[in-house]
């Protein structure tokens, strides 16, 4: 059982930024697709799935306040329910491992093939090991700061992207059929890791969750469009050369003086993945505590972040692991695993309960 | 736990300092331009950087200039080092200047390293040399050497003069990706001995050098691309003399129709203008709606400037260097989507020019100071 102890616009607003690393790393490169400009029909179609996507978490965390998906899978099926809590605490320590890897993919290759991966991992983790060991509080008092900082540089390098866009970069959507735009669907709801977050979260929260979801759906789809919008306008063709176009298109981005806004899309992408992998290792926790208690649920941030450094840095030197983490249909399956399955499983057994305690009580009468 | 803390803090502060490994920089080279020729099937790569006083503590306007071989244009460049012993920056880099062999040759070949290298920026100008990129990068001008940031502002020409197409890496590299439109690179070119000038155009048939515009067909093409910001056209109208038009500003409309199998490009540019100069009185010509006469001329002069380019570049050097072929994609993919050969059906196309010319200002001289020069 949990008391809530932040509200609405702070959990939405960590999840906002959260959800901001995914964006500004979108690359086509990962859902294998052609065509980025076909993606802003992606954008929305996933924006209406996602509502979808969001229905069993949010039903399963109105059913008991004040109780998680850790707490209502130990109440609805027992000791079975640390499987599902197993399963979360794992798609928890992933999602670390995927952003601080693709992180470290964007330092190595765009950045500095010098950096040494090992010791900016364990830089990264400690940070956030501490940020988790602090707690939530803590987590979305600093992404209150962090989320206006994120806002203001990303409205500075779109709109001065803006005047460089050239319309004859913008082909007919869907030259090449849907394929695309299935990819691009895919994509990005495989990495909607933030619903999964919002099973431990919500019951966290105090305020209108409903408008928390809405307003956080809409300017993640809109934030998504707009980049794709822009770096398609400036870019054209050379988008499909890049590993990380959203950070080239930051390289061209500049008004008056102020050229080559590269450094601002990397404080964005550093102080984002702060709080991101600072969020999951905090989730991760949290599920351990339900299942082995509170001294286990500390030390297990740091277990966790040990185990993120490791399978990051063998990530990002063998091309063994790079194929399991980036591997989309992976993602979102395991995304879907637990944002849909899982959830809908807990509202069945649930319905089933509860249906079962009427008819006694009934008969009792 | 304060002393675990502790602990890290020690620890950490000693393996994560920014600074260990990292390099001063005067150990760095900065590269300032970088000139590409090709003689003998190796590359001969040019290096202008900049270099730091030997203190390392303040950077002056120094720069020198280094030509290396090579199988690959990194394979040449790494061997500055050998020469320096410093390691080459590109991040600092702003321009690249490709010989015209080079060019003839393909530019595909020599693009990659721009856009693979991690410190290689999109935005650096691309120039074609005339001759050979080394003699503009050693050139000695009136005030010491010709240094790559001047020779990089004068991408600044486009938005002036509008006579010469700048295009950088990135606008290089997104003709040559998309196989569709073909790239126009500025050419540069030494005059007087000491100068270097931008006085034409380089355009390509797909990665192939293919000819060159001269000034006013390149403002063809940017009139067509909706890229006129400045420039002047001088125009001798009968009973007027000699009159220097300014274009401020252009607006194009370029739409692609398939006319019962006669492709058809149907062109509308709206021109503004401004006249500065005039060799004639003209304040006892108001009668005759000199304007009017002054704008048909300068409309006429336009159109046949579009004209011409389009003669020139699609079908004298075969190049789209007009986006022509994006243009039939976006207004009937049906018809692109069966199209064998772009440049045969831009051939075959019929295009209807038509340029409407506003001339806004007339400037502050009431009474011409000297009568009706010749």
């Amino acid at each position: 059982m949990t008391k809530r102890q932040i509200t609405v616009g702070q959990l939405f607003a960590t999840l906002f930024i959260s959800r901001m690393i995914t964006n500004i790393t979108y690359s086509s490169t990962i859902s294998s697709s052609n065509s980025i400009w076909d993606q802003i029909i992606s954008s929305g179609v996933a924006f209406i799935l996602t509502f979808f996507m969001i229905i069993p978490v949010y039903l399963i965390c109105n059913k008991r306040e004040s109780m998680n998906i850790a707490d209502m899978s130990y109440f609805l099926i027992g000791k079975i329910g640390i499987i599902f809590v197993f399963i979360y605490a794992v798609y928890y320590i992933f999602i670390c491992i995927y952003s601080l890897s693709l992180f470290n993919n964007f330092v190595t290759n765009v950045m500095d093939p010098n950096i040494s991966i090992i010791l900016m991992s364990i830089a990264v983790m400690i940070t956030a090991s501490y940020a988790a060991f602090k707690g939530i509080e803590a987590l979305v008092r600093a992404s209150g700061f962090i989320l206006f900082l994120i806002i203001l540089a990303g409205i500075f390098i779109i709109i001065s992207l803006f005047p460089q866009i050239n319309a004859l970069n913008y082909e007919p959507l869907m030259y090449d059929g849907n394929q695309d735009v299935v990819k691009g669907v895919i994509l990005m709801l495989s990495t909607t890791s933030c619903i999964p977050a919002m099973a431990m979260l919500i019951p966290l929260a105090k305020g209108k969750v409903k408008k928390g979801i809405v307003l956080w759906n809409v300017a993640i789809y809109a934030s998504i469009a707009v980049f794709i919008f822009a770096i398609v306008g400036t870019l054209g063709d050379y988008v499909k050369t890049q590993l990380f176009p959203v950070y080239t298109a930051s390289m061209i981005a500049g008004i008056g003086f102020l050229k080559n806004l590269d450094s601002l899309y990397l404080g964005i992408w550093t102080t984002g993945l702060f709080i991101k992998v600072s969020l999951f290792l905090l989730l991760f926790s949290m599920c351990i505590k339900r299942v082995f208690g509170d001294l286990a649920g500390r030390i297990s941030i740091f277990i966790g972040a040990f185990f993120v450094v490791v399978i990051s840095v063998l990530a990002n030197s063998t091309q063994y692991f790079n194929g399991y983490i980036y591997n989309i249909n992976f993602l979102f399956g395991f995304t879907l695993l637990t944002s849909i399955i899982i959830p809908l499983i807990l509202l069945i057994v649930d319905f089933i309960k509860s249906r079962r305690r009427k008819e006694s009580e009934k008969v009792k009468l | 736990m304060k002393k675990l803390s502790f602990s890290f803090i020690i620890v950490f502060s000693i393996l994560l300092s920014g600074c260990t490994g990292g390099k001063q920089l005067h150990e760095r080279l900065i590269v300032q331009g970088l000139g590409v020729d090709k003689e003998n099937n190796l590359y001969n790569v040019t290096v202008q950087f900049l270099t730091a006083d030997n203190s390392g503590e303040e950077m002056g306007e120094n720069y020198e200039t280094i030509s290396l071989k090579g199988d690959s244009i990194i394979d040449a460049i790494s061997k500055v080092s050998n020469i320096t012993g410093k390691e080459p920056m590109y991040s600092q880099n702003l321009i690249l200047i490709l010989g015209e062999e080079v060019a003839r040759d393909g530019i595909s070949k020599v693009i990659d390293f721009f856009i693979r290298h991690y410190e290689c920026r999109p935005t650096v100008t691309v120039f074609i040399a005339k001759e050979n990129a080394s003699k503009i990068l050693t050139l000695e001008g009136a005030n010491g050497i010709i240094t790559a940031d001047k020779i990089s502002e004068m991408s600044n020409a486009q938005r002036l003069n509008s006579n010469i197409i700048f295009s950088n890496v990135l606008d290089v590299v997104n003709c040559l990706y998309n196989n569709i439109s073909d790239p126009k690179i500025a050419c540069i070119n030494i005059d007087n001995g000491d100068l270097v000038i931008a006085d034409s155009t380089a355009v390509f048939n797909e990665d192939k050098l293919s000819g060159f515009l001269a000034e006013d067909l390149s403002r063809g093409v940017l009139l067509v691309s909706d890229s006129v910001l400045g420039g002047t056209e001088v125009i001798d109208i009968k009973g007027l003399g000699k009159v220097t038009f300014n274009l401020t500003d252009s607006k194009s409309k370029v739409n692609f129709q398939n006319n019962y199998g006669t492709p058809c490009f149907n062109i509308n540019v709206n021109v503004k203008s401004n006249i500065y100069e005039i060799n004639k009185d003209v304040n006892s010509l108001f009668s005759d709606n000199y304007i009017a006469t002054m704008e048909a001329e300068l409309k006429n002069r336009l159109e046949s400037l579009i004209y011409n380019a389009i003669r020139e570049s699609i079908f004298n050097y075969k190049s789209d260097v007009f986006n022509f072929g994006k243009i039939i994609k976006r207004d009937d993919k049906e018809f692109f989507k069966n199209i064998k050969s772009l440049k045969e059906v831009l051939m075959k196309s019929d295009y209807n020019i038509n340029v409407d010319v506003k001339v806004k200002k007339m400037g502050q001289e009431r009474i011409k100071l000297v009568q009706n020069i010749n």
